[in-house]
């Protein structure tokens, strides 16, 4: 026994080449499984992490329990944390006809913390005089830091008198009541709770830790029979990450994911690898007849390709699952170096955690892997006659006679002839490098298309937009022409108003000859006939509408130059947007909205009193200014004017400024600062979020396939090197009959490029096809029209060829080294 | 008229200790037409002798002229080119290319030359080959024997100076050998080709118009 082993050993030894190719197989194989299971977790870890910091780590709360009921929870031995709180009951404040209520706890600084809260502004409360109230609470109630507030304390009951919890009753009263006098020092980030500290109450709520969450179906059951505690709640936000119980959507999508590429890598690896032992296999035939002729059994040989496969593993797997652990960290840090520079929130930051399973799940694999990939080698290897082994007979049985192209054995000549025919003639021998690079190509092209399809999605929604910050002025508080000002003077701006606000804005056209679109005339009508009944019947049904857009002057006057008008002559006229798309399935349509043309009038009336518009056309056109980059898809035409021409400028309300900002975020910052509740949407932020989203999603998606083609360009290496090495004769006798070393050069170099077109021939149709089947999926939300794989198919050629030419070229400079008569007399002992 | 002259020809393999002459100042030459063996026990040099003259290996020192031209001061490619012009060899393994059959292996040296086949002169060889029937066979499906016809076919289809002949018998059975020697002979006779053929069997060296016996690198009976 102990030869076979030192037979298999030195085997692996003395091919070192392809023992080196099959280890890295390995390693990749189980680094991938490893990184993709251990990411897997990172993830788990990450939304575990984020429900600990929106609710601290606790797994169950027992609320309203006596002092002795805490005694006895702290002596449970299933939990390792106890945590305290005393609740003090209700408070309700009225404000004008409404009231806000409050719900006041009694807790220490750690375990506020614990619990998740943060301080918005100001601090913690230090005594029972003190109080940290919720911020809406503070905003209803107009109450501010530093503030003097008197609550009155108790239960909180509804109209009946019932004792009720919760948040949904129209009206409640507070009985018991105790009324207690605090200085307000905070704000905190949670509704309806108000915090302060030092006073003790009768009610105790607790939160508890377990010592193992895995148990919790058992250990709360037990909890709860000890005692009577009928008000308790789960932690469901923590459970769900940490134990995987209570069904999730993006759980269950991750784990998914993660099942169907465990399942390629599982594939690919399998391929390549039962490759790798294959080619072993083949090479070792005469050993094995060898070892057989002198009394090896069947057995004994299967046994030594299992222990070739143990080898090998002993090596690859371990190496595998370290190197998976360090890339998971270094992904982790990566993702999180990317999401911070496209100032993405906190909360998308990803936690590491070491977690032992995907390790394990990488090493099991890798020797299922392995073992399945020695099967039919062993079989081969078992069926091995003595006798049958100093031919490389079944190889090569294709006898017909082909024809080479003319344009092939023209240019290429004899060289050309010989790859050709190679090529035809052992067809098994190449088959799995193509079906490999073939497979590489596909997946290569599939994902770029996915990915450009994501970048041009990013591109077309925020990109071509004219402005960068918009601020939507509607808020509860009037902002007077003051701060308007001041908030147009921020930055380069775009004011818009809004007309049809109040009544004095609502215009309709009453000829409604030029609308294109009979049929919103009506819908139109019926939108109207909800303000004024009485005059959408019969045949009067008959409104049109125009969309007013009214900018300021200035934004005016600029869209003037950039429709190459004079602003004088058209100062008081409306330029008329005419042109809409709509989508049917896969086809745009673009049409007409009205049949107006540059010079015609349009006239608008009032719906509620006798105003008039009348605007001349100065121009139609299909350019859509600030704020109206994607507004298509409406058969309404749209007509711009100038608020400075505008007869009725007292009624116009402003509605959004479009800011073309040098420093997005500063900006931001300003005009938080003149009212904090303006609507502002920073789309500089927007789009730099996005395109960090769609690099980290490019990282993984690209490192994925670049590692699953090393996978299999592993066993391409395999596969070329060792057949470079079966014909070494072969190669021999061609010198030794006089073929120069070019042309020698030249027919590798066709046999590669004969390979190269033929994987990549299958790969691109292949590639193409599911590219047109990623484009359906993604035409289903939003159609963009096909986009032909050009980049991605032009460097899957390069890279196929390179590669190819590179592992060639490799085995020819050993083989061309070789002396021809060594070979030859080498290769016939 | 003299087409080989061998000229003190020495090869010695290994350095210092584990030198090993194997040829040791050898000279001799051959006229053209003629059928020369040359013999001797395992280990005299008589392969490194004929892979020297085939310019398939480099001397120690000495040269080889083949009509006149010495074939070491060939560049490699030079070399490459004479061989397929002016030498036929023949192996004991005979050293077919296993994808192209037995007509595309005989045409090789042509092919490789870019030279026109001509039809009839294949049609001929292979006939005295006896392997018109089998010219589309691959060499896995033939026997011994007929894959070492296909390999004198490929020696000779090129007419060149000489044909060298490495144990060509060596791997077959008696009657399969007295087939390929009288092969060589015919060649021998018919095209009035120069023939040099190794071999240990003195039986067969019994055929050649000359033979030449080494022992350790020497020439000790002519």
């Amino acid at each position: 026994m102990f030869i076979l082993k030192k037979i298999t050993k030195n085997d692996l030894k003395l091919n070192k080449k392809r023992s080196i190719g099959t280890i890295i197989g390995i390693i990749l194989s189980t680094a991938l499984i490893t990184c993709v299971g251990g990411m897997f977790y990172v993830f788990q870890n990450t939304m575990v992490q984020n429900a600990i910091n929106a609710d601290g780590y606790w797994h169950i709360e027992l609320s309203d329990i006596s002092e002795k009921d805490v005694k006895e929870v702290s002596l449970n031995k299933d939990f390792s944390n106890i945590t305290l709180v005393k609740d003090l009951g209700y408070s309700i404040t009225e404000i004008e006809d409404d009231y806000v209520k409050g719900h006041i706890y009694s807790m220490d600084k750690d375990t506020f913390n614990f619990l998740g809260y943060k301080i918005l502004e100001g601090t913690f409360p230090k005594s029972n005089k003190e109080i940290a109230l919720s911020k809406t609470y503070a905003k209803y109630a107009k109450i501010n830091i530093g503030d003097e507030i008197s609550l009155n304390i108790g239960d909180m009951v509804d109209e009946n008198g019932n004792k009720i919890d919760g948040e949904y009753y129209s009206k409640i009263n507070i009985i018991n009541g105790n009324v207690y006098t605090f200085k307000v020092v905070g704000f905190i980030n949670a509704h309806p709770t108000l915090i302060t500290t030092d006073i003790d109450s009768s009610k105790n709520d607790v939160y508890l830790t377990l010592k193992n969450p895995k148990n919790y179906k058992k250990d709360f059951e037990e909890l709860l029979a000890s005692g009577n505690y009928n008000d308790y709640r789960r932690n469901i936000g923590l459970l769900r990450y940490e134990v995987f119980s209570f069904s999730d959507n993006t759980l269950s999508f991750l784990t998914k994911i993660v099942g169907i590429v465990i399942f390629i890598i599982l594939v690919t690896s399998v391929f390549s690898i039962r490759n790798s032992f294959a080619i072993s296999t083949t090479e070792k035939l005469k050993t094995y007849g060898m070892l057989k002729s002198i009394g090896a059994t069947s057995k004994q040989i299967k046994k030594m390709v299992l222990l070739e496969g143990t080898y090998l593993g002993l090596i690859g797997i371990p190496l595998g699952a370290i190197l998976g652990l360090g890339v998971t960290y270094l992904l982790t840090i990566i993702v999180n170096v990317i999401a911070k520079s496209g100032t993405l929130v906190s909360n998308d930051l990803l936690y590491y955690k070491f977690n032992i399973l995907p390790v394990i799940i990488a090493v099991i694999v890798g020797i299922i892997m392995i073992y399945l990939s020695t099967i039919g080698s062993k079989k081969k290897a078992g069926l091995v006659s003595p006798i049958q082994n100093i031919r490389n007979a079944g190889e090569i049985k294709n006898n017909k006679d082909y024809k080479v192209p003319r344009l092939i054995s023209k240019i290429f000549k004899i060289g050309g002839i010989l790859s050709y025919k190679n090529v035809k003639r052992s067809k098994k021998k190449y088959r799995v490098t193509i079906i490999s690079l073939t497979i590489s190509i596909f997946i290569f092209i599939l994902v770029s298309c996915f990915i450009s399809y994501g970048i041009k999605t990013v591109n077309d929604e925020y990109i071509t937009l004219n402005f960068n910050v918009s601020a939507n002025l509607y808020s509860d508080e009037k902002l007077t022409p003051e701060k308007i000002r001041n908030l147009q003077n921020l930055a380069k701006s775009h004011l818009q108003y809004v007309g049809d606000y109040n009544k004095e804005g609502v215009f309709y056209l009453k000829d409604t000859s030029h609308i294109v679109d009979k049929k919103s005339l009506v819908e139109d009508c019926s939108r109207y006939e909800k303000m004024n009944s009485d005059k959408c019947i019969g045949d009067i049904v008959k409104y049109g509408h125009i969309y007013l857009i009214i900018y300021d002057d200035e934004s005016f006057k600029e869209l003037a130059s950039i429709l190459h008008l004079n602003y004088e002559n058209i100062k008081d006229k409306g330029l008329l947007l005419n042109t809409s798309k709509e989508q049917i399935g896969k086809i745009t349509r673009y049409f007409k909205t009205s049949t107006y043309q540059k010079g015609d009038i349009i006239h608008l009336d009032n719906l509620y009193n006798d105003y008039k518009l009348d605007y001349e056309i100065a121009i139609s056109t299909d350019y859509r200014p600030w704020g109206f980059e994607a507004y298509f898809g409406y058969s309404t035409p749209m007509l711009i004017v100038s608020e400075k021409y505008y007869p009725y400028r007292e009624f116009l309300i402003p509605e959004n400024i479009y800011y073309e900002a040098e420093d997005a975020e500063k900006l931001v910052d300003d005009i938080k600062k003149i009212n904090s509740d303006i609507n502002v949407t920073n789309i500089d932020a927007e789009i730099k979020q996005m395109q960090s989203t769609i690099l980290i999603m490019s990282i993984f998606i690209y490192g994925f396939i670049i590692v699953v083609t090393l996978i299999g360009i592993t066993s391409v290496f395999n596969t070329i090197t060792s057949n470079m090495e079966l014909r070494k004769k072969e190669f021999a006798s061609l010198k030794s009959i006089g073929m120069t070393k070019r042309e020698f050069n030249n027919m590798i170099l066709l046999e590669a490029v004969f390979y190269s077109f033929k994987s990549l021939f299958y790969g691109i149709i292949l590639g193409l096809i599911g590219s047109y089947l990623v484009y359906r999926i993604f035409a289903e939300r939003i159609d963009y029209g096909y986009l032909f794989p050009t980049k991605a198919i032009i460097i899957s050629i390069i890279f196929i060829i390179i590669i190819v030419y590179a592992i060639m070229n490799y085995s020819i400079k050993k083989i061309n080294k070789q002396n021809i008569i060594e070979t030859i007399r080498k290769e016939n002992i | 008229m003299e087409i080989l002259k061998v000229e003190n020809l020495t090869k010695i393999y290994g350095e210092k200790e584990n030198k090993v002459v194997a040829l040791d100042n050898v000279s001799f030459s051959v006229e053209k037409g003629e059928f020369v063996a040359i013999v001797g026990a395992s280990g005299s040099g008589k392969s490194t002798l004929l892979h020297l003259l085939g310019g398939v290996d480099k001397p120690t020192s000495g040269t080889v002229y083949v009509d006149g031209k010495d074939i070491y001061k060939l560049s490699d490619d030079n070399l490459s080119i004479f061989r397929r012009r002016e030498v036929g060899l023949i192996y004991q393994f005979y050293n077919l290319i296993p994808i192209l059959n037995a007509e595309e292996n005989i045409t090789l040296p042509l092919e490789l030359d870019n030279r026109e086949v001509n039809k009839d002169t294949l049609d001929e060889l292979l006939e005295v080959l006896g392997m018109s029937e089998r010219r589309r066979h691959l060499p896995n499906e033939l026997s011994g024997g007929q894959q070492q016809r296909v390999s004198i076919g490929r020696a000779l289809i090129t007419k060149p100076a000489i044909v060298l002949a490495d144990e060509p018998t060596g791997n077959l059975d008696s009657k399969a050998s007295n087939e390929i020697v009288s092969l060589l002979k015919k060649a021998n006779k018919e095209y009035k080709q120069t023939i040099i053929m190794i071999t240990h069997n003195l039986d067969i060296a019994a055929v050649a118009d000359r033979i030449i016996e080494l022992e350790d690198g020497h020439i000790v009976r002519e």
